[in-house]
């Protein structure tokens, strides 16, 4: 207890330095921690935004630029495929079920996707878990809406309200498609997938929206489509389709088949295996981000150790004193181990909460882009291993000036030197 | 009553020397008494004190400090006779930074148990014992929770004196304790030092080059005579 007490009063009396070297762990335990916490979130986030789906087929581009946009609602379609083709591969025998995806609007920057009924029961997150309907019903009427939960939460949508589609992205949008309100009809409930942050409506409405329109400006003096019409259009294109095999074994011959079609260009992914694609080209940002952590936490403590051993001369004199008071050789020895391992505890204790007002301040940010959802948890038992390793390596470190210092007391004996 | 200092025959040699640094025939300090060790720097009387504290070990000959045999002791205990029974005094920088004045003068108590009883038997309480102290050696009450470095030199080394007198011990050694001091403080100091000593039958060895102190003394030791190998030493 007394040497606890002694080592905090030495360090509170250097207390400038200690805090900077105690600052500059807790920066890189906090770098570290929020790293990991990303990279893990975010893998587990996109690997449970679709199962249940064996090929995502859509015009020919980077498998993962079509995984993203389609699935993740990151980044633009470069083209569309046709509702023909479309028709025509759904109708295949190995083909159990396909659901449509339309993109390419937007509801105060939140993405719509025009999509078929079929989407609700066929779309699966997570392990196998169907979307649920907190509220209301899917989308029957030609111009219902049903919103992801995000959607309905923040912008405090219910059933029977009125919204207005946005031509394109963005939060501001010029292009309207004001004559034509969509009335909500279901709220889903909470996913942590990009489906919370999505309107969806039928396909058919999103062609009726853009009736009279062309190459996204709204035609003068053509008139758009007349809500009073009976007829359901058809669209023309669609962005990309699910598709559901009636074997998985059959995955392989359709994925061929459809990247062979010879009508238009056309790809077929396995969303697993371009995920698996996403996680190889990642690594190296992953490994990267990982080594620069890893750097930092070794400077801080190496910081650490230069600020010990460079206060270690002028401690020589307190070194000297508590020995002639009587403290045994090995006492100063653990008081100097005691106290790298104090600045590292507090650094640590500063870091993990830098870690969490990173996490909370990061994550509205993150969601919104990329769509990772960061949940604020307690540290895995892992990472807590890793910090009190830390700890004990700041100990170790202690160790080098402190066996300095106690050669020193030993040969200086009682002299003062100064 | 048992010697506080017994030297026969004793010498010391760094490891790596090829002449011993301390060759002592004989030397004592009977328990309670006050002598002066005249001493120049270089004559080998650092090396004698660090032996008779018991910090430096792997002497030839007897060295008996309060009874016990240096040599048979191993350096814990060594330790712990030095934090039970000794007080020691510096030159000057005696006081830890980052300790009120208070606290400093009762770190022996921290760090000896039996020391932290007898000061409580003698006063009542640690700080009691303190008190006490800092009034015997003329420093004010209200410098107590002060920060050391606000205190001057003459009263820092006389918190120095009363941390090596709280508790009780058997010997004090004072290493140039009032070179730091100027005439007028350093007489003060040694009439306060030497009178708290005699009071408390405390022995004392008392380390300095200034002759002029030396009529403070029951008797004057010179570290010339004492040392056989001083010679080598000066130039």
């Amino acid at each position: 207890m007394f040497w606890i007490e002694l080592a905090l009063k030495s360090l509170l009396n250097r207390r400038l330095t200690v805090a900077l070297t105690a600052l500059s762990i807790a920066v890189s335990v906090a770098l570290f921690l929020s790293i990991e916490k990303i990279r893990t979130e975010s893998k587990d986030n996109f690997s449970n935004t679709l199962s249940g789906t064996d090929l995502v087929v859509g015009a020919r581009s980077g498998s993962l630029n079509l995984l993203l946009y389609s699935v993740f609602r990151i980044g633009n379609a470069s083209n569309n495929i046709s509702w023909q083709s479309y028709q025509e591969l759904s109708t295949d025998k190995a083909v159990a079920w396909s659901v449509p995806i339309s993109l390419g609007d937007s509801h105060r920057g939140y993405r719509v996707i025009g999509t078929s009924a079929e989407y609700f029961d066929r779309y699966q997150f997570g392990r196998d878990r169907n979307l649920q309907f907190v509220e209301g019903k899917r989308f029957e009427q030609l111009f219902d809406v049903v919103l992801g939960s995000e959607v309905a939460r923040s912008l405090g949508y219910a059933v029977g309200d009125k919204i207005v589609i946005a031509h394109g992205m963005g939060e501001v949008s010029f292009s309207q498609h004001d004559d034509l309100p969509f009335t909500v009809s279901g709220v889903l409930a909470a996913t942590g997938t990009p489906v919370d942050r999505s309107l969806h409506v039928s396909t058919a409405a999103i062609t009726a929206i853009h009736d009279g329109w062309q190459n996204g400006v709204k035609l003068r003096g053509v008139k758009g489509f007349d809500p009073q019409s009976q007829q359901v259009p058809e669209p023309e294109t669609i962005t990309a389709a699910l598709f559901g095999m009636t074997s998985r074994l059959k995955t392989f011959a359709f994925q061929r088949k459809v990247n062979e079609y010879r009508s238009e260009p056309l790809m077929a992914i396995i969303p697993g295996a371009t995920l698996q694609e996403l996680w190889s080209m990642l690594s190296v940002l992953e490994n990267t981000l990982m080594a620069i952590s890893a750097l930092v936490v070794i400077s801080g403590l190496l910081g650490l150790l230069t600020v010990i051993l460079a206060g270690l001369n002028e401690r020589r004199r307190e070194m000297a004193l508590l020995r002639a008071l009587g403290a045994p050789a090995k006492h100063v020895f653990s008081l100097l181990c005691g106290e790298a391992a104090l600045i590292a505890l507090a650094g640590v204790a500063v870091g993990v909460c830098l870690h969490y007002g990173l996490i909370l301040a990061l994550a509205p940010y993150l969601l919104e882009r990329f769509g990772v959802l960061l949940h604020i948890s307690l540290l895995e038992p892992r990472l807590l291993a890793w910090l009190a390793f830390l700890v004990v390596i700041a100990a170790f470190l202690g160790a080098i000036p402190a066996f300095r210092a106690y050669r020193q007391t030993l040969s200086d004996g009682l002299s003062l030197r100064t | 009553m048992q010697k506080a200092i017994e030297i026969k025959d004793l010498s010391f040699s760094w490891p790596d020397a090829q002449e011993p640094t301390l060759s002592v025939s004989a030397f004592a300090l009977q328990a309670a008494e006050r002598v002066f060790l005249c001493g120049q720097s270089g004559s080998g009387k650092s090396t004698l004190l660090n032996l008779v504290a018991g910090v430096l070990q792997g002497h030839q000959g007897v060295l008996r400090v309060l009874g016990h045999d240096m040599a048979e002791l191993r350096p814990v205990q060594r330790d712990q006779l030095r934090a039970e029974h000794i007080g020691y005094i510096f030159q000057q920088f005696n006081l830890l930074p980052y300790l009120d004045v208070l606290d400093n003068m009762t770190l022996p108590c921290r760090l000896s148990a039996s020391r932290r009883q007898r000061a409580c038997a003698s006063a009542g309480s640690v700080r009691g014992a303190a008190e006490r102290l800092m009034e015997e050696l003329g420093l004010p009450a209200e410098l107590a929770k002060r920060p050391v470095n606000a205190l001057s030199i003459g009263q820092q080394q006389r918190v120095a004196a009363a941390r090596a007198l709280i508790g009780g011990p058997d010997l004090i050694i004072a290493d140039e304790p009032t070179s730091a001091l100027d005439t007028e403080h350093r007489a003060l100091f040694m009439q306060q030092l030497l009178s708290t000593c005699a009071e408390r039958q405390i022995a004392l060895l008392f380390v300095s080059h200034d002759p002029a102190l030396q009529s403070h003394f029951d008797r004057v030791a010179d570290m010339r005579e004492l040392n056989r190998s001083a010679t080598h030493v000066l130039d």
